[in-house]
């Protein structure tokens, strides 16, 4: 199944710090070798991918679970390209940085990964980089109490 | 039968995973182990780590006696005449091809089986094609049953050798009538040879009693460690057999020319064996006869009438097999009309911790010819409660809303 491909990709880059995704990694080549040569996945990684987000959702929305159980194979496909799609951009930005100074060539001023932003740059989201300053002041909130409200919550979750 | 109180003998039920116990349905594959058997092979390695029968130190003494004990104990078990018919094995498939390779196959020969056999009582035969034997089918009724007319059937059309037959099958539960199955054949002049893996651990079953010539039979499936087996054979016909591993531990001399194999159960007992595994094997043994099999049966019949009634009211659930529990023992197998087998066992598994087997269940001949793609399997034994099978109902509840 597609999601073999998916899956290919990212555990073979957690696969280098980590030898657990390198041995699905391994899994999904095999998995993706086959589906190129069509031939079915025999190794059983793209079934349990399958029952493994669907009990999750089963858990929670088990409308959803029926959705994506029904449809799981197109929605591997999607993923599969937009996966595909968001690398080939992201590939492009980085080309165009190295190349042009900028990633984003129609709006220069807005590529994210410009390293002569200003003082004032936001990024979409409109977070400036005194926004959590002037929060806490504006709220009157102390950044030490503020630190350790960051490490309970941490905890909590 | 206090189930309860027998399921603190089971260290596995402590466990916790994702902060949830396990729900335990796949013992038709491989049981759990009480505490005195884990306790059984950590002795042996702690307290007399040492071969039987060869040195003669104290250490080996020990293992010696405790081993012998472990021979008496399965003969004990089965009804055996004498411990000498007990022959240790690796496992069940082990013991099917000691007589694949030892009884005397000649060109001609023809071998029965039914339609439903593990590839371990099926692929032996198939092979035996090489030497000229023919492997013969018994086909079952529609609901899985034995069919005894065509079983005589296929005796009748003549020359064969050996009935080598399943006695509960590990895909629907179904116990074979071993007794006629046995009684006719002898009238042909057949030997018999039955895989008894799921009915020697629940079934109440004496070999003298139902006259037959061979049961091969596994530890795993009966609370013992894994590795470890046994092939019961009539003394007379072992005798006759030859062995079909030879090394160490078979013979009592030998010259550069020539040997001369030990007697019976040694001259089939290879090498150094399993001293740990087939120790704790007599142990488990023990443990189930403190129970006692008659007790047993009865508590997987009550499991496997309260989880048929249960998901009768479900038409999306199709099973395999008899429609009366009480014909299927400790075996609820069944598929999801438009979902993958795979996938139910798997969101059980995710959903709940409820282990469950799935798949073609080493019966691949009969799916098959059957054009099933496998099958779902829930199994039962002596710790299993209702409460464990209301569990696996409800979670199966939740996974039959994806269909």
């Amino acid at each position: 199944m597609v999601i073999c491909i998916i899956a290919l990709v990212v555990c073979g880059i957690l696969g280098i710090f980590s030898v657990k995704y390198r041995a699905i990694a391994k899994e999904s080549f095999k998995c993706t070798f086959r589906l190129i040569t069509f031939r079915p996945c025999n190794t059983n990684l793209d079934q349990r991918i399958k029952a493994n987000i669907t009990s999750k959702l089963l858990k929670r929305t088990p409308k959803l679970a029926k959705l994506v159980y029904r449809y799981f194979t197109l929605l591997s496909v999607v993923f599969v390209v937009i996966f595909f799609a968001s690398m080939g951009y992201g590939a492009y930005a980085l080309y165009n940085l190295g190349v042009h100074g900028t990633c984003n060539l129609k709006n220069p001023d807005e590529c994210i990964f410009d390293p002569n932003a200003g003082e004032e740059q936001s990024c979409n989201l409109g977070v400036t980089h005194n926004f959590i300053p002037n929060i806490l002041s504006r709220n009157k909130i102390s950044l030490d109490s503020a630190w350790n409200f960051s490490k309970q919550y941490k905890s909590i979750i | 039968m206090n189930v309860e109180k027998l399921r603190r003998d089971f260290p596995i039920f402590e466990r916790k995973i994702r902060g949830q116990n396990i729900v335990y349905l796949d013992s038709a594959c491989m049981t759990l182990r009480p505490n005195c058997v884990i306790d059984k092979i950590k002795e042996y390695y702690e307290k007399y780590p040492a071969c039987a029968g060869r040195s003669s130190h104290v250490l080996a003494n020990e293992v010696t006696e405790k081993y012998n004990n472990s021979r008496r104990t399965l003969s004990k078990f089965i009804g055996a005449k004498t411990p000498e018919e007990i022959i240790f094995t690796k496992n069940t498939t082990e013991g099917i091809n000691l007589i694949k390779n030892s009884l005397n196959f000649e060109k001609g020969d023809v071998v029965l089986t039914t339609d439903k056999e593990h590839n371990s009582n099926l692929i032996p035969w198939q092979i035996l094609r090489e030497k000229g034997v023919t492997h013969k089918i018994v086909q079952s009724n529609e609901d899985l049953t034995f069919n005894l007319e065509n079983y005589e059937k296929k005796l009748k059309e003549g020359n064969v050798k050996l009935v080598s037959m399943v006695h509960t099958s590990n895909l629907d539960g179904v116990t074979n009538p071993a007794r006629e199955i046995v009684n006719i054949a002898h009238d042909f002049g057949a030997l018999v040879l039955l895989d008894g893996a799921q009915s020697i651990p629940s079934l109440e079953f004496n070999v003298k009693k139902m006259d037959v010539d061979f049961l091969a039979f596994s530890g795993h499936k009966l609370c013992g460690p894994s590795g470890t087996g046994v092939l019961y054979g009539k003394k007379e016909l072992l005798e006759k057999l030859n062995p079909f591993l030879v090394g160490g531990d078979t013979v009592a001399q030998s010259t550069y020319e020539d040997h001369e194999f030990l007697p019976i159960p040694e001259k089939f007992e290879a090498g150094l064996q399993n001293y740990a595994g087939i120790i704790a094997l007599g142990e488990a043994t023990n443990y189930l006869l403190r129970i006692g099999k008659n007790k047993i049966e009865k508590h997987e019949t009550n499991l496997n009438s309260f989880i048929t009634e249960k998901l009768n009211e479900f038409d999306s659930i199709e099973l395999i097999g008899p429609s009366d529990p009480k014909l299927r023992g400790s075996i609820f197998s069944f598929n999801v009309k438009g979902m993958n087998a795979h996938d139910v066992a798997l969101m059980l598994s995710n959903l709940r911790n409820v282990c469950v087997r799935s798949g073609q269940h080493c019966v691949h001949s009969w799916f098959n010819a059957h054009k099933l793609e496998g099958s779902v399997r829930a199994s039962f034994y002596l710790y299993n409660t209702l409460e464990d099978i209301q569990i696996f109902i409800e979670t199966l509840k939740r996974v039959l809303v994806l269909k």
